[in-house]
């Protein structure tokens, strides 16, 4: 069984992945550097690069696919962690306070399903000075059987 | 039963004539639930070609494949999962 999702950048998230990447990295010519000097030998330095740079100019899109094979992540996907992916990629929130608040749930739980759905990427958190946005690229989910 | 989860990871950049750049990773999660790559098909440079790494994310052989899709590689990895390791990967 496979459970795979695909996810679209927007024009929405494009400043807040710029803001972690210069975080990360400090400036697109220092992962520059870096991606001359490793190469394949740092495969996740080069895919932020080539995002990077594809970001810069939206126009085209940047497409991913995650796809999952084995049964763990079942226990990740509960119906409440669901209802908070689709309310999250509906209505944006700045941060996971203001996600906790706006549910009317402890920080801590909220805090909790969204790391654990982080673990497999249906939720990628961005920092943005100190506040946590949870953000959710995923357009379409979906599972297989082999 | 999977003893533990394996992960394709698959990024698709795009240009006026399609994708520009791919990169498909094979990832499986190790008991620290870290997620390490085995073998990563990626088109950098403009030189298709398939990267495996061991269980320390070191990488320790290349081999120049032929331009890959999602499709190509979900299906490789469905057929022969971790064995994909130990194969000539310019030959699929």
């Amino acid at each position: 069984m496979k459970f795979i999702f695909e996810k679209h950048v927007d024009e929405i998230n494009k400043d807040a992945i710029i803001k972690t990447f210069l975080k990360k990295y400090k400036s697109l010519e220092n992962l520059t550097q870096k991606v001359t000097a490793a190469k394949c030998k740092q495969p996740d330095y080069v895919d932020d690069y080539m995002r990077w740079r594809s970001i810069e100019n939206i126009e085209f899109p940047i497409i991913e696919f995650v796809e999952i094979k084995g049964y763990d992540i079942f226990l990740a996907i509960t119906p409440r962690r669901m209802e908070l992916l689709e309310y999250i990629r509906a209505h944006k929130p700045d941060s996971i306070k203001q996600l906790a608040q706006a549910l009317q749930r402890d920080y801590k739980n909220v805090y909790d399903d969204i790391k654990a759905l982080a673990e497999y990427e249906l939720i990628e958190i961005l920092k943005e000075g100190k506040n946590k946005r949870p953000v959710c690229n995923i357009t379409a989910i979906s599972i297989a059987m082999e | 039963m999977y003893q533990t989860d394996e992960k394709l990871d698959a990024l698709e950049l795009y240009g006026k004539n399609g994708v520009i750049f791919y990169s498909y990773t094979y990832t499986f999660k190790d008991k620290n639930k870290e997620w390490i790559p085995l073998i990563r098909w990626d088109n950098l440079e403009l030189q298709p070609h398939a990267d495996i790494y061991d269980l320390n994310r070191n990488l320790i052989k290349q081999y120049i494949t032929s331009p890959k899709t999602y499709r190509d590689v979900s299906k490789l990895i469905e057929i022969f999962r971790r064995n994909l390791t130990t194969m000539d990967l310019s030959k699929l």
